[in-house]
């Protein structure tokens, strides 16, 4: 993580959630973060883009979308 | 050809007031997307976000701590690298997801022309078949 901000930079009901999350999973994800932070600026409306996309295709199933999520994530070498 | 929910995702990035002018968020996100943005006089304006637009758009893998630290020696807030970073990334998003949608277009021009492209077989569908 390299902006202050997207670690400290959130609200207290936010790192509470974050802490929820890490306690859930063993650690805060990065894009959860950056998502959650200024959420009205990008991440609020970057979600409901995400859902579009992984979850209401009409052609293919989730499980065939997310592979192909996974594999352009594996040509940019992203871990998310 | 974009969704209205990533308009939305645009419009809510460029057209909101910031720690960055607005005009400079929409003229890096263009200039990731790939329009004709003038490059000499972006790089007139901020010569070190040219050098960072470019490798959101052509190797983030690469990004370093160094790049951030470049960045804020520039003078740039941590909430202004946040905005210009996110609109170099949604530019360099769009533009692939446009490249995308252009080469289905060209496949098959009648399903990228229906109203909703329902006119096509579903995930479901396909598995029951």
């Amino acid at each position: 993580m390299r902006l202050e901000v997207l670690k400290h930079g959130h609200s207290r009901l936010q790192k509470m959630q974050l802490v929820m999350l890490r306690a859930l999973t063993g650690r805060a994800l990065e894009p959860v973060r950056m998502m959650s932070y200024r959420r009205n600026f990008f991440g609020k409306y970057w979600a409901r883009c995400l859902q579009e996309g992984l979850r209401n295709a009409h052609e293919w199933s989730v499980g065939e979308v997310e592979i192909f999520a996974a594999f352009v994530s594996s040509l940019n070498r992203c871990h998310f | 050809m974009l969704t209205k929910t990533v308009q939305n995702v645009v419009e809510s990035l460029l057209g909101q007031q910031g720690a960055t002018d607005p005009i400079l968020r929409r003229t890096i996100f263009d200039r990731a997307r790939g329009a004709a943005v003038e490059v000499p006089a972006f790089q007139a304006v901020a010569p070190e976000l040219g050098y960072w637009v470019e490798k959101i758009f052509s190797e983030p893998w690469m990004v370093t701590d160094q790049d951030f630290i470049c960045l804020r020696e520039a003078g740039y807030s941590e909430d202004q690298i946040f905005e210009l970073t996110v609109a170099a990334a949604m530019g360099a998003g769009v533009r692939r997801l446009e490249a995308g949608l252009k080469a289905l277009a060209a496949a098959d021009p009648e399903k990228m022309h229906s109203q909703d492209g329902r006119n096509t077989i579903s995930a479901n569908e396909r598995r029951d078949k």
